[in-house]
């Protein structure tokens, strides 16, 4: 069984075909995709420049992380069960869109490195790591969530 | 004890890993923008 082929089996399932039936569930679908892709980047900003010392300066970065963290995992849930339905109305048009497996390998990439790297780094003290550290883990977490939702925007533009 | 001017091995790791992603993103990034350039200049001359 080849991954096209599991592909076409998913858009011609029976959630596939629940999507792509009317118009107004994949939009609605999408909109919940959409709100929680704003609820995942807000939390990555938050986190993420608080690090680099550039907003939230008044608030001990390790607060930031602990309460955004929390908004960043249900956003991720929302993401990745909404994801699913998406790519069920669409699939084979994603396993042919080049920037789609960009952005799996991004969120891929962007999933290991937040519960492999980054977390289990700022649950020591933040004033014993390394500055340097810190903003280049902030840098590294942006760059990946951007890709992840730039590239998910050119999924629809590259038709 | 670590201190905040030295580095241990998490951290040397993570730094590691961030410099391989912050690098390759630029790399893709230049490389994306290089492409639509290229494409502007088939099509408009």
């Amino acid at each position: 069984m080849s991954l096209l082929s599991l592909f076409e089996g998913l858009e011609a399932s029976p959630i596939g075909v629940f999507v792509k039936d009317r118009g107004a569930t994949f939009a609605s679908i999408e909109a919940v995709h959409l709100m929680a892709l704003a609820l995942l980047g807000g939390a990555v900003l938050a986190t993420d420049l608080r690090l680099m010392n550039v907003i939230l300066r008044d608030v001990p970065s390790s607060t930031v992380n602990q309460n955004a963290h929390k908004v960043f995992k249900i956003a991720l849930w929302v993401l990745l069960i909404t994801g699913f339905f998406m790519l069920a109305g669409v699939a084979t048009k994603c396993y042919h869109s080049f920037y789609y497996w960009v952005k799996m390998l991004a969120l891929a990439t962007g999933i290991l490195f937040v519960f492999a790297i980054k977390q289990p780094l700022l649950k020591r003290d933040h004033t014993l790591i390394n500055p340097w550290t810190l903003k280049f883990v902030a840098l590294a977490s942006m760059s990946l969530w951007f890709l992840v939702a730039a590239s998910g925007r050119w999924i629809g533009f590259s038709g | 004890m670590a201190t905040p001017n030295s580095f241990d091995i998490r951290e040397k790791i993570a730094l590691g890993v961030s410099a391989v992603i912050v690098v390759a993103s630029i790399v893709y990034w230049i490389s994306q923008v290089v492409g639509a350039l290229e494409m502007l200049r088939l099509a408009y001359g």
